[in-house]
């Protein structure tokens, strides 16, 4: 292991500032180093879904996406590897994971809760993509608290689930909704509008901001505030939690909308 | 070598191409006098870090066996005041442990590849099923 450190770290040396990216050789050598790091994540996220790392073809996107990363690593920029590379051996090993046969064969075999469970799951790393960093998400807490964060994930998981059961078109199940749906329906428009654009039609939050040209951590952290809100309002009953506010830097946004007509695409829903 | 020196004569100087002129400058109206400084004041301790992140790829057994038992909990939470049908909160339970669980990769997996690949026969995840 040292020796090949050294190795790399005289590559390093010998490539010219010029050249920000790694020589061949030393990209090379940047594989080897971390070949079993990035098979360690082909295989977590294969192990969370039950299947096989090998047969489903995790191993090789995990690999790929790491000699992908290595010849494009600038190390100038002072991001260590790790962190710049594991993001996109996550996607990659999850993407593989769903176009695999594995995938489609075991959703036949399993029963239709799980299927679901692990459709909503793959869903949560879009709308969390600090997940595939292996970071829980900010829970926007001053305490800054595991639990706020698991909240968050929760109350992602149970929108993504009721937009699965309105595809669906399952009265019965969107009932269980029912509650949820509503209390997003009494949301000001642009909050409806953000849940809507990232549940139910797939856009990540800063494909959102870029769409209203507004900075991303406007959307990312309003999108905190909604989800904690919603998850609130779920637990208090039958009590009612004063509606949040459109924080400063979405008020224009939110204003254009209005100005638009656009209509609340949540009170539109048809419920059972 | 002084006498050397003395019979070279400069001969002439070429003169330069191109000049532009200087077009003017303006005057300094007034310098304020430079005050004295201040000492400069002890550095306080770092506050509280906020909202940080939790990372799950550095989380030891105990620390991901707490985590499973959270969502778990918070998961029956969301269920028990009519939020969520007992049904849908498995949905929502098990999604969350399935994606958090895919986010997690141990020392323990990166040893298991690398001894793998040293005997040249892979092997497969402990829970990975047969076809």
């Amino acid at each position: 292991m040292g020796c090949s450190e050294g190795r790399i770290r005289d590559a390093m040396k010998a490539h010219t500032k010029e050249d920000e990216i790694l020589s061949l050789e030393a990209a090379n050598e940047l594989v080897l180093e971390h070949q079993g790091w990035a098979e360690s994540i082909a295989r977590s996220v294969a192990r969370a879904w039950n299947m096989d790392w090998q047969l489903d073809g995790l191993d090789g996107a995990a690999m790929e996406a790491l000699i992908f990363c290595a010849r494009r690593y600038q190390p100038n920029r002072g991001v260590p590897f790790k962190g710049y590379a594991r993001r996109r051996i996550h996607e990659a090993s999850t993407e593989a994971a769903r176009k695999s046969k594995g995938w489609k064969r075991s959703l036949a075999a399993m029963p239709a809760a799980e299927q679901r469970a692990r459709e909503i799951s793959a869903d949560l790393f879009n709308i969390f993509p600090e997940l595939r960093a292996g970071e829980l998400p900010d829970s926007g807490d001053a305490k800054g608290d595991m639990r706020g964060a698991v909240r968050q994930l929760l109350m992602g998981a149970a929108l993504l689930s009721a937009r699965e059961a309105e595809e669906q078109a399952s009265p019965e199940e969107l009932l269980d909704y029912k509650r949820m749906v509503k209390i997003v329906s009494s949301l000001e428009e642009v909050h409806q509008l953000l849940l809507w654009k990232v549940y139910w039609e797939g856009f990540s939050l800063r494909k959102v901001a870029t769409d209203w040209e507004t900075d991303g951590l406007n959307v990312i952290r309003e999108h905190k505030v909604l989800l904690t809100y919603l998850h609130k309002s779920l637990a208090v009953g039958r009590g009612v939690l004063t509606r949040p506010k459109v924080r400063p830097g979405l008020r224009i946004v939110a204003s254009t909308l209005k100005r638009k007509g656009v209509k609340n695409p949540f009170a539109e829903l048809s419920l059972p | 070598m002084a006498d050397k020196i003395k019979d070279k004569k400069i001969k002439g100087v070429a003169s330069t191409k191109e000049t532009t002129g200087v077009e003017g400058t303006e005057a300094i109206s007034q310098v304020g006098e430079v005050k004295a400084t201040e000492a400069v004041g002890a550095v306080q301790g770092t506050g509280r870090v906020k909202s940080a992140r939790f990372k799950t790829q550095i989380m030891s057994r105990e620390e991901r066996m707490k985590l499973m038992s959270m969502i778990r909990e918070e998961a029956d939470k969301m269920c028990e005041d009519g939020g969520l049908s007992s049904s849908q909160r498995e949905i929502v339970k098990s999604a969350v442990i399935m994606a958090v669980e895919a986010s997690m990769s141990s020392d323990e997996d990166e040893d298991a590849a690398t001894k793998d690949r040293k005997k040249g026969t892979p092997g497969k995840t402990p829970q990975a099923k047969e076809d």
